[in-house]
């Protein structure tokens, strides 16, 4: 199954502030995303 | 997510890389990295819709079911105190194997707070990239 194009486009945020898209994450190789419930 | 990062090596074998996506703010975000010396890529979306685009559920029931509340006691026993809530309180979250091109080989959503994917549960789903 294919990561909807809806999720894979979705804007996140790295620790700097820089603007990244979420599919950016496996463009290079697998990934194992843990979502967090929270910080802390 | 303490428990997939001390398998950081072991996930890196298979090929693949740990990355962890938050909730919070970019100022939260940045505090837990350096609080918790994250070294593993770290994103976050304020706005919570990554996680409403990848069915994670929101909802008080998650937080009040008595797994979830197990779920917390034990890791209080294990010596896992929360430090406040730095995020959304209402957002369970879940994990995503995505191979390179963006497809989805597993899939684990939390039913209650606490409700993680055991280590055997993700080797055997790292598998699917690459047989150790």
């Amino acid at each position: 199954m294919q990561i909807s194009a809806e999720l894979a486009e979705s804007p996140v945020y790295d620790p700097d502030g820089g603007l990244h898209t979420l599919a950016e994450v496996w463009r290079d190789g697998p990934a194992l995303l843990t979502f967090l419930r929270h910080y802390g | 997510m303490a428990q997939l990062r001390r398998h950081h090596h072991e996930i890196k074998s298979y090929g693949a890389r740990l990355v962890l996506v938050g909730n919070g703010s970019v100022a939260q975000a940045a505090w837990f990295k350096n609080d918790q010396s994250v070294e593993e890529p770290i994103y976050t979306d304020p706005t919570l819709k990554v996680y409403e685009r990848a069915h994670f559920r929101r909802d008080l029931g998650g937080l009040l079911a008595p797994q979830g509340i197990l779920h917390a006691a034990r890791a209080l026993g294990r010596g896992h105190m929360q430090s406040g809530v730095k995020g959304d309180a209402l957002q369970l979250g879940g994990t995503l194997l995505v191979d390179r091109g963006g497809e989805l080989l597993w899939r684990h959503a939390s039913e209650t707070a606490g409700d993680h994917p055991s280590w055997s549960e993700v080797e055997a789903a790292l598998k699917l990239l690459r047989p150790a």
